[in-house]
């Protein structure tokens, strides 16, 4: 009853933060000098009186701000988030469009990040103040240091354009075609359809940019990883147990990482976060069709019901994340809960 | 005392050492840039365009024949202003938001933190990128850009604090003696509470730096020909095959950043007494 109470009240809070995000990007939009009218139909529309009535009345433009406001609200509600001015495509279909090839790059990446992160981490703990540790956290601290703009170019001046042992930009080679989509995350869906080589083509693409996209985040788990399993070490339970005569691998495996990694579970629900706003960068660079990309060109080209759209998706994503991550945690940490 | 700290960090922390030679570095660089500059960091000589790092032009030449290593040396100003700038911005606007919601409380903390914490969940870079899409690009309203998506996580480490020091006795002396609401925050709780949000500031350097190029890298900075490093990296992406178009301004702002980074980490060490404990 009392897990089904916090859950609620996470998903609740969730909510009215949503609305929040919204609220904030409408004004946004509303600072912002032009006319929506003319920004989003063509010029051929703007001649017809009846189809900028028709337009004004849909999104309420004919109203003071306050009721244009309740408007939006409404059309957001009905999922309706407008026309892109760009490609003239709603936005709720670039979307979805444009997800799973993110969400199939954020996925690889946070994985690699965690699963560094929390080695590197565990390593410089345990070898704490020696030099292996010195090195792990220098190498920690650069990761939080690179432009991921320059990296990835870096990278790829490398191990594309010097050493050719990595793929270019971009989701697939072009001697492949896109896989079928089911889930639209190329890997599951070439496998899916039994084609290994195109699966390892769409799995050494990911690599670069994945690689670039975990250098931040694997920066901060590590350092995360490193301080909390330093105090677990020094606890009383943890001083039993080496009295007991465990030692090693074991006390290590077995007695102090579970309770160190909570707190990790929260860097890397933020993290996560974090990597679908560095996509921007990444997706532009590897010209990945993703979310960022799709953000990067909204801005570029002022289309605001796309970059409304983009900033609600992030959001929302970002959200839904730390709101699992929250749960998990009420799940796993008791204290939590009864805060 | 707080220097006799500083003497024992430089000598016990080899990477804070190096990070304050990085910054000093940096910040001769800028201040000295017309002496060290050979050249004229936007003066144009097609004769000499794209040519690789020699002894006349050490870190090479762009698509214009500009003179990369006297761009990289003018650039540090617009980054280490921008850094600073942002980070001095946002301290004081978070600090005395933060003070407010903590010290007042109530229903007025609940609504102060909410609006925090809507910013907050904004992807960072596509919030300052919209703010400097709808103000127009420079390096004023990147700079407001910036303050505006960073100043959130501030006014919440402020708060946390207050609510924790609001509950000494000395303050309660402080009320029985009659002294103001205003004088108790301002005289009492800010001067209490604000160290751990200027460790926060020195850490954070390093990130407004990295952000600041990021957004000078996407277009959203000073216009050309302003020799700000992350315009240069991106310049340096249409000559991919000539490395140091785009590699020596990248290089810089990692140095920059680095050495932000480590100095930060470093005044964690030593301010924060739960990580002291496990090193000693």
């Amino acid at each position: 009853m009392d897990r089904l109470k916090f859950i609620v009240k996470r998903l609740a809070f969730m909510v009215v933060m949503l609305l929040g995000v919204a609220t904030i990007v409408f004004f946004l939009t509303k600072l912002v000098p032009g006319d929506p009218v003319t920004a989003n139909l063509s010029q051929r529309a703007l001649n017809d009186p009846e189809i900028v009535e028709a337009y004004k009345i849909k999104y309420g433009l004919d109203k003071p701000v306050f009721m244009q406001y309740l408007f939006y609200i409404r059309n957001l509600l009905r999922l309706d988030l407008g026309t892109s001015i760009r490609t003239n495509k709603t936005i709720m279909w670039e979307l979805g469009r444009c997800f799973p090839a993110t969400a199939e790059l954020a996925i690889f990446s946070i994985i690699l990040a965690a699963v560094f992160g929390i080695f590197f981490g565990i390593i410089s703990a345990i070898k704490r103040n020696s030099i292996i540790d010195q090195i792990v956290r220098a190498i920690s601290v650069c990761g939080v240091s690179i432009p991921g703009f320059w990296f990835a170019l870096l990278v790829l001046f490398f191990f594309y354009y010097k050493l050719g042992v990595m793929p270019g930009p971009g989701r697939l080679s072009t001697a492949f075609s896109s896989p079928e989509a089911v889930t639209g995350f190329f890997t599951i869906d070439a496998l899916i359809e039994g084609d290994i080589p195109k699966f390892l083509d769409a799995l050494k693409h990911l690599v670069l940019p994945g690689f670039v996209l975990a250098a931040f985040t694997m920066g901060l788990i590590t350092r995360t990883a490193r301080s909390n399993l330093l105090d677990v070490l020094s606890t009383d339970y943890i001083r039993t147990a080496k009295a007991k005569g465990t030692s090693g691998r074991r006390l290590i495996m077995h007695h102090a990482l579970g309770n160190a990694l909570i707190p990790v579970l929260t860097v890397i629900g933020l993290g996560f976060g974090n990597l679908l706003g560095g996509m921007v960068l990444i997706e532009t660079i590897f010209n990945w069709p993703g979310v960022g990309q799709f953000a990067y060109n909204s801005v570029k080209a002022l289309d605001y019901p796309g970059v409304i759209g983009v900033s609600l998706l992030i959001a929302l994503n970002y959200m839904v994340i730390n709101t699992v991550v929250d749960i998990l945690y009420g799940i796993i940490d008791p204290r939590v809960r009864t805060k | 005392m707080f220097f006799k700290a500083f003497v024992r960090l430089i000598r016990k922390n080899y990477l804070f050492t190096a990070g304050c030679l990085i910054c000093l570095f940096w910040i001769l660089a800028a201040i000295l840039a017309p002496v060290i500059a050979p050249y004229d960091p936007i003066a144009q000589d097609l004769a000499v365009k794209l040519n690789a790092p020699s002894a006349a032009h050490w870190f090479g030449t762009d698509n214009f024949g500009r003179d990369i290593f006297s761009r990289v040396i003018y650039g540090g100003r617009y980054s280490l202003l921008a850094g600073v700038v942002t980070v001095i911005c946002v301290t004081i606007i978070g600090s005395i938001y933060g003070a407010i919601a903590g010290y007042v409380g109530g229903i007025v903390d609940d609504v102060m933190m909410r609006l925090s914490e809507v910013i907050l969940s904004f992807p960072q870079l596509i919030l300052a990128m919209c703010i400097n899409a709808a103000l127009g690009s420079n390096l004023f309203n990147t700079i407001i850009a910036l303050i505006v998506v960073a100043w959130p996580g501030y006014a919440r480490l402020m708060r946390s604090v207050v609510i924790s020091v609001k509950e000494n006795q000395y303050i309660e002396a402080a009320e029985a003696l009659g002294a103001s609401k205003f004088r108790i925050m301002f005289r009492e709780i800010f001067p209490n509470s604000i160290s751990s949000v200027l460790i926060m500031a020195t850490t954070d350097l390093g990130n407004q730096i990295l952000l600041f190029s990021t957004l000078s890298f996407l277009g959203l900075g000073s216009a050309p020909p302003t020799p700000e490093w992350g315009m240069m990296v991106s310049d340096g992406v249409s000559y991919f095959n000539k490395f140091w178009v785009a590699g020596f301004p990248g290089l810089a702002i990692f140095t920059m950043a680095v050495g932000a980074n480590f100095i930060g980490d470093g005044l964690r060490d030593i301010l924060d007494p739960k990580l002291r404990k496990q090193v000693g």
